[in-house]
C-alpha cells in the first residue's frame, strides 16, 4: 500500500510515534465490547488516550489542545490507525465538523468552553440539521427558536442525528426569522441535550446499529450565549461546515478503503469461486482492479484537493468532487466484496475460510449511505453544476 | 485550478496555452481532417519554446509533470504534434551518437513500436535488426513522414533494441493513412532492409528496462493529452448549455444535463489528479511509479471517453455535424485512449498486480516448512 506521503521522509518521525503508541495501547479484538452503550464508552476511553498523546485534532491550534500541524500530518496519523485497524474515533462529529466551526466562528468563551472536551471525548457532539420534512431541501427547515430576552425557546424535531443518545451537545439549525427568505432566517445554536424538554429516541439503522436518533425539542430554553456566529447567519456557516467536512471525511474514507480493499484482496485468495480461489477468475480480478483504481483515484484526488486547500488557505468547492469520488469508490469496493464472496455473500459467519462475511455485509449496507449523508450525490452534482461549472440555476 | 503546481510549472502551462491558442487553433486540426494540414510553423514554435527538451535535464524544473502539462494543452487544441513520441524517443537517445540532437531536445521523433500481434505489450517484435539492416512493418506511427527520426523497436539476436532511422532513409516506406484522428497522422511504416548505422542503436541487456521507463513517460503524457482533449470538450458543452435554449430556457438549467456535466467534471478532476500523482512519482523516481502510471492510464482512458461522450450528448445533433469542432476533440480522445495501452490493457495489468499481492500475502501467512 502506497502512502499519501510516501515520497517525503519528513513525517517518518510522526509515523514512528504513532506506531509506538499503537504498539503499547492498541486493544485486542476481544477487548472491544459488543453491547452498544459499552462500545461507545470504550471508544470514548480510546479517544481520551489518543488525546493524551495529542494524536487527535492535530490541525487544531495548540492553545486548544491540537498541534497546529498541517493536514498532511493528520493524514499520516489516520493512515497508521487505519493500517493497524485501530478502533474508530468516536468524536468525529466534534473533531471534523463542529470543532472547526467553533474555532472559526466562536467567541473566546465558546472556544474555551467547548474545544478541549471535544478532543478528549469528555463531551460528544451531534449534528441537528436534517428534519423529517427537510432533507436535501435543508433550508426549508421548520424547527424554530423564538427570542425570549436572555434565551431562545426552541421547538421542533431533528432526524438522522447520530449518537444523540450519548452526546452532550447538539448543534441545531433553527429558524429565528420566519419572515425572511428561507436561507436568511436560520441561526446556529449550541443546545445542551440535558436541557428540560428534550426527548431523544433511538432509530435503528439498516445495519442494525442504533447510531441514529430522532431528537424532539419542546419549549427548550437555550441561553443566548449559545448562539454560534451571527443571528440569522446560520445557513452560511452550515454550508461552510459541510464543505469543510467533505474534504477530511473523504481523506479518512480513502485511508480506510485502502485497508479494507487490501483485506479483500487477501481474502480473494481464500474464498473459492468456480472451484478455484476467487482471485484466479478474470472477472473477479477485473472487479478488484476497477475498485483498486477507484480507490487510488480517490487517494490522488483528496491529496490534490488538500494541497489546493492548503495553498489557498481555505477549503473550496472541490470538496464536492472528493465527496462524489469517495462515495463511488466505497460502493465499488463493497460491490467487489459481494462479487468475491459470490454465493456466500449473504451467508452468516461460519464458512470455513477464516473470513467474516458479516463484516462485508455491514460494509455493503453502510456503503449505500455514503451517497446520501453529508449532502446526497444529487446535491453534490447541483453544487458542481451551478457553483463550479457556472451553469444557470435549475428550476426546483 | 493550478494552485497545486509549482510557480515554474504554472508559468509553463500559461505560456503553452497562449502559444497553442495562437499557433494551433482547432482549425489546424480541421485542416488535417481535410487533408490540407501543415504543422511546420507550429513545430518550429514548439522547438523554439524548448518543448522537445522538457523534463530531460537533471536540473529541469518541469520534469515529467511539466511534460504532462504540455501534453494536456496539446490535447485541448487537438494539435498535430510530435511532442509525446519525441519525449519517449529522447529518453532512449541518450548515449546513441546518431540521435544526439534528440537527446538534447533539438529534434523530433516518432515511436515506431506497435505491430500486429502483441499490441502495446510490445513483446517479441517481428521487426528485426540483422547485420545493420531493419526489416518489418510498424503501425500507428504518428507523423512518420514529418519527423526527424523514427525510433524503431526491433528484435536483435541479443534481445530487444531501439534503432534510430530517418524516415527518408533508403528502404523505409511511409504509408500515411487518414486514421480516425487525422491530426495525429498515424502511418504504417514498412522497413525493407533499411540500413541502420552502428552508432544509431540502443541495445544491450538494459535496453528493455530503458524502453519500459521511456514508455511510462509516454503513457502518462498520453493520458494527460487525452484528458486535455476531453476537458476542452466539456468546457465547450458548458458554454453551449448557457446559450442554447429549449422550452424557453437555457438547456444548462435542466438538471438532467447539469448532472451529466457535473459527473463529467468529477471524472475529469479525479483522472487529472491521478495523472499528476503518477507523473509526480516518476519525477520522484519512486518505486512503483510504473504501476501508478498504468493505473492512471486506465482511469484517464475511461474518464476521457466518458467526458467527451457527455459533451456530445449535451450538444445534441449539432455535434454530429462535420462542421462542428467537438468531434476533432473526440477523435483525439479516442486516439489517446488506445495509445500506450487502453483501459482494458491497464486494468489487466492492475489485476495481475493484485493477484500477485494476494498470492504473496497467502504465502507469507502460511506456516513455514521449518
Amino acid at each position: 500500500m502506497d502512502d499519501v506521503t510516501a515520497h517525503d521522509n519528513e513525517h517518518q518521525e510522526l509515523r514512528e510515534e504513532v506506531r509506538a503508541f499503537l504498539a503499547e495501547h492498541m486493544p485486542a479484538p476481544d477487548d472491544v465490547p459488543v453491547d452498544f452503550d459499552a462500545y461507545v464508552e470504550f471508544l470514548r476511553g480510546w479517544q481520551r488516550r489518543l488525546h493524551e498523546a495529542r494524536l487527535v485534532g492535530l490541525t487544531w491550534p495548540a492553545e486548544y489542545g491540537g498541534r497546529g500541524a498541517p493536514q498532511a500530518e493528520q493524514i499520516v496519523v489516520n493512515e497508521e490507525f487505519a493500517r493497524a485497524e485501530a478502533p474508530r474515533v468516536i468524536g468525529f462529529m466534534g473533531l471534523d465538523v463542529l470543532g472547526p466551526s467553533i474555532v472559526e466562528y466562536g467567541t473566546d468563551e465558546q472556544r474555551a468552553r467547548y474545544l478541549e472536551p471535544i478532543l478528549s471525548a469528555r463531551e460528544l457532539w451531534c449534528q441537528g440539521f436534517s428534519e423529517p420534512g427537510s432533507g436535501s431541501d435543508l433550508a426549508s427547515l421548520r424547527t424554530r427558536a423564538v427570542d425570549a430576552g436572555d434565551h431562545f425557546v426552541l421547538d421542533g424535531q431533528k432526524i438522522w442525528t447520530s449518537f444523540a443518545t450519548h452526546a452532550r451537545w447538539c448543534s441545531v439549525l433553527a429558524r429565528t426569522d420566519p419572515d425572511a427568505p428561507p436561507h436568511k432566517g436560520i441561526s446556529y445554536l449550541i443546545v445542551d441535550l440535558r436541557s428540560p424538554g428534550i426527548e431523544v429516541r433511538p432509530l435503528v439503522q439498516v445495519t442494525g446499529d442504533p447510531e441514529f436518533t430522532e431528537v424532539f425539542f419542546d419549549q427548550v430554553e437555550v441561553p443566548k450565549e449559545n448562539l454560534l456566529g451571527p443571528l440569522h447567519g446560520g445557513w452560511q456557516m452550515a454550508m461552510h461546515t459541510l464543505a469543510h467536512e467533505r474534504g477530511p471525511a473523504a481523506l479518512a474514507t480513502q485511508v480506510q478503503l485502502r485497508v479494507r480493499l487490501e483485506r479483500l484482496i487477501r481474502e480473494a485468495a481464500l474464498v473459492p469461486r468456480f472451484g478455484r480461489p476467487a482471485i484466479e477468475a478474470p472477472e473477479i480480478r477485473s472487479a478488484l482492479a476497477r475498485a483498486h483504481i477507484a480507490v487510488e483515484g480517490l487517494r490522488c484526488q483528496t491529496s490534490r484537493s488538500s494541497a489546493i486547500a492548503t495553498a489557498r488557505g481555505a477549503p473550496g468547492l472541490e470538496s464536492s468532487v472528493d465527496k462524489v469520488a469517495s462515495a463511488a469508490a466505497e460502493q465499488l469496493v463493497m460491490a467487489a466484496a459481494m462479487d468475491v464472496l459470490g454465493a456466500y455473500a449473504t451467508h452468516g459467519d461460519g464458512a470455513d475460510w477464516g473470513i467474516s462475511t458479516a463484516r462485508w455485509q455491514h460494509g455493503y449496507l453502510y456503503g449505500r449511505a455514503s451517497s446520501v449523508y453529508g449532502g446526497s450525490l444529487q446535491i453534490q452534482r447541483n453544487i458542481l453544476a451551478e457553483r463550479v461549472l457556472g451553469l444557470p440555476r435549475s428550476a426546483r | 485550478m493550478t494552485l497545486d503546481l509549482t510557480p515554474e510549472r504554472r508559468d509553463l502551462l500559461s505560456v503553452a496555452s497562449a502559444l497553442l491558442d495562437a499557433r494551433a487553433p482547432l482549425g489546424l486540426a480541421r485542416e488535417f481532417l481535410e487533408e490540407r494540414g501543415d504543422a511546420a510553423e507550429l513545430w518550429g514554435a514548439m522547438a523554439g519554446a524548448g518543448w522537445y527538451g522538457v523534463g530531460l535535464a537533471e536540473d529541469d524544473p518541469f520534469g515529467v509533470t511539466g511534460l504532462c502539462l504540455l501534453a494536456w494543452e496539446c490535447g485541448e487544441h487537438a494539435a498535430p504534434t510530435p511532442l509525446v513520441d519525441t519525449a519517449v524517443a529522447a529518453r532512449l537517445a541518450a548515449g546513441v551518437p546518431a540521435a544526439s540532437a534528440l537527446a538534447a531536445g533539438d529534434a523530433t521523433a516518432a515511436l515506431a513500436a506497435l505491430e500486429g500481434e502483441h499490441d502495446w505489450q510490445l513483446t517479441d517484435p517481428t521487426t528485426v535488426l540483422r547485420a545493420g539492416r531493419l526489416t518489418g512493418t510498424k503501425l500507428a506511427v504518428r507523423h512518420a513522414g514529418a519527423v526527424d527520426l523514427l525510433a524503431v523497436v526491433a528484435d536483435t539476436q541479443a534481445g530487444i533494441a531501439v534503432a534510430f532511422v530517418p524516415p527518408a532513409a533508403p528502404g523505409v516506406t511511409v504509408e500515411p493513412g487518414p486514421g480516425l484522428d487525422p491530426a495525429s497522422a498515424v502511418c504504417r511504416v514498412v522497413f525493407d532492409g533499411a540500413p541502420v548505422a552502428e552508432d544509431a542503436v540502443l541495445g544491450g541487456p538494459a535496453a528493455r528496462d530503458q524502453l519500459d521507463a521511456a514508455l511510462a513517460v509516454g503513457t502518462i503524457a498520453t493520458a494527460a493529452e487525452g484528458l486535455g482533449a476531453a476537458s476542452r470538450a466539456l468546457t465547450m458543452a458548458v458554454d453551449y448549455a448557457q446559450d442554447r435554449r429549449q422550452f424557453g430556457r437555457p438547456i444548462g438549467s435542466f438538471q438532467a444535463l447539469q448532472h451529466l456535466m457535473a459527473e463529467a467534471h468529477v471524472e475529469r478532476e479525479v483522472a487529472w489528479a491521478t495523472v499528476l500523482g503518477a507523473a509526480g512519482e516518476l519525477d520522484a523516481q519512486a518505486a512503483g511509479a510504473e504501476a501508478a502510471v498504468s493505473l492512471a492510464k486506465a482511469l484517464a482512458s475511461r474518464a476521457s471517453r466518458a467526458v467527451v461522450e457527455a459533451s456530445l450528448q449535451v450538444h445534441g445533433g449539432i455535434a454530429f455535424t462535420w462542421e462542428h469542432d467537438v468531434h476533432l476533440l473526440q477523435r483525439r480522445v479516442l486516439e489517446c485512449e488506445r495509445r500506450f495501452g487502453d483501459a482494458i490493457h491497464h486494468e489487466r495489468i492492475q489485476g495481475e498486480l493484485i493477484a500477485e499481492r494476494a498470492t504473496a500475502a497467502l504465502q507469507s501467512a502460511a506456516p513455514s516448512a521449518a
